[in-house]
């Protein structure tokens, strides 16, 4: 089931906003890029609202002390201990296998575009 | 009430000079004699033992029934650690970590570089070699990590080192802070293990809060110190950057180990953000690279209570190693500890932990130490 959630515009650049479909709440998250991510808004450790959290680009290190960003892989943080998920896949940036539901997103003629289905 | 027969591994065994001041100074290096002598007795300022807690303890905090002559601080003498210690108690291999490490944190970093140089010698002349059972550590200037590299190169490659030894903080930076980086670059290179030894009066980290006033004060925050350089070790990154790297942490006890795993896990999230090149779970790094001495022991009195506890964190057997301390007043008999841990431990934390950390081989089978 495709949903539209609203206008592009009403998502502004990283900051999460909580869309209600079927009684579940997806937080979704638009990019400077345009790129569009939804996420089931809660985080599994303490059932926080992850879309009270922020969004950051991905982090990588190969070598102790050094970091870099990854823009492809954004991040949303939850607000009560700084947990991470990866927007792409919805997986914990500590444990991949800690995994939150993800949707396919599309944009369509400045509208967002959620699919329900299984990605 | 179970008791243990089997050959010992002891991580700490300290050992002195007689008359440290003068010993150690004798292998100083010419231009520190000659900066430092010119009287019949000279006074080197070679930092033995800063003092602070412990002051009400006799007898220097040694073991007054311990070490021959009780006018002598004990530890001197390795006769008297043979006869009623290494003999007795079937200790098959030890390792000797110096009385205190106070010398490695002096503050002159150029007088404590020739320091430590001149105790590995002194070790290495006077006590390594002399039997059998007893093997020494690198001493390492703390206030100065990349000549205490230097020193490790120099002479890391001597049969009778197996380790390094980190005590008194020099520099009052946890010791898994990217400065002391060259130490294990040294260590990991030549595969010596580190051992880290608990102190006191350790101006920069003897407890979390500060010095302490009082010796119980002191003993019964122990694990605070240990707790923090753990924690530092893996934020920093030392097992990823040094991955065959070993530490052993002795004279800190060990039963808060279970809440340090419990609470490094549960920050394990946070961790990735801050420190992203961490790609194991704390308790991971800890199985696989940490060694626990188990000296001091509590005796909480109920049979197995040690064992319940601690048994919480999966391989906890595996990272325990027997320490006795001697000849210090706290020091821990194997026989008490043999009392108060669960009985399937006894062969890995009295003999085989240690044997693997320091690659002694081959473990004796049975219950008497061969000692070859």
């Amino acid at each position: 089931v495709i949903v539209d959630v609203g206008s592009a515009e009403d998502f502004p650049v990283d900051r999460p906003v909580v869309v209600s479909v079927d009684g579940r709440e997806i937080a979704v998250v638009r990019r400077s890029a345009g790129d569009v991510y939804a996420i089931r808004n809660v985080c599994p450790h303490q059932m926080a609202a992850l879309a009270t959290g922020w969004v950051t680009p991905g982090l990588r290190s190969e070598i102790p002390g050094e970091m870099g960003f990854d823009d492809d892989v954004p991040v949303l943080h939850c607000p009560r201990h700084s947990w991470g998920y990866r927007l792409t896949d919805g997986a914990s940036t500590a444990d991949p296998s800690l995994r939150i539901r993800t949707f396919s997103t599309t944009c369509k003629n400045g509208r967002v575009l959620v699919d329900l289905g299984r990605r | 009430m179970p008791v243990y027969r089997g050959p010992v591994v002891d991580v700490d065994i300290h050992h002195r000079p007689k008359f440290p001041q003068r010993e150690w100074a004798a292998y100083l290096s010419d231009e520190w004699k000659r900066t430092v002598d010119g009287e019949e007795l000279p006074f080197y300022n070679i930092p033995i033992t800063m003092g602070g807690a412990g002051t009400s303890i006799p007898y220097a905090g040694r073991r007054k029934d311990l070490g021959g002559d009780p006018g002598i601080v004990a530890g001197y003498d390795l006769v008297e650690l043979q006869r009623e210690y290494l003999d007795p108690v079937n200790v098959w291999r030890g390792i000797l970590t110096y009385d205190t490490g106070d010398f490695e944190a002096g503050q002159n970093p150029y007088f404590t570089r020739d320091v430590c140089r001149a105790v590995n010698d002194w070790n290495l002349e006077t006590w390594l070699g002399q039997d059998e059972r007893l093997y020494g550590l690198i001493a390492v200037p703390t206030s100065w990590p990349e000549a205490g590299a230097a020193e490790i190169r120099r002479v890391g490659g001597r049969e009778r080192f197996v380790g390094v030894l980190l005590s008194n903080n020099g520099l009052g930076i946890p010791f898994g802070h990217p400065v002391f980086h060259p130490i294990y670059e040294a260590a990991a290179e030549l595969g010596l293990p580190i051992l880290v030894h608990s102190t006191v009066g350790d101006r920069a980290a003897e407890t979390a809060g500060g010095l302490s006033g009082n010796i119980v004060e002191l003993i019964s925050l122990h694990g605070e110190r240990a707790m923090h350089m753990i924690s530092s070790f893996i934020v920093h990154g030392v097992f990823e950057k040094y991955p065959t790297l070993r530490i052993l942490l002795t004279e800190f006890g060990f039963t808060w180990l279970p809440g340090l795993v419990w609470r490094l896990d549960d920050q394990y999230p946070m961790l990735s953000r801050e420190s992203p090149w961490v790609k194991q779970l704390p308790s991971d790094y800890i199985r696989e690279h940490i060694r626990l001495g188990t000296q001091p022991v509590e005796d909480l009195g109920v049979p197995g209570g040690i064992g319940a506890i601690v048994e919480t964190v999966e391989g906890a057997e595996d990272i325990i190693c027997f320490s006795s301390d001697y000849p210090h007043f706290s020091m821990d008999d194997p026989s008490y500890l043999a009392r108060v841990l669960p009985e399937s431990w006894h062969r890995k934390v009295f003999c085989e932990n240690a044997a693997a950390m320091f690659g002694f081989e081959p473990v004796p089978v049975g219950e008497l130490a061969e000692v070859t």
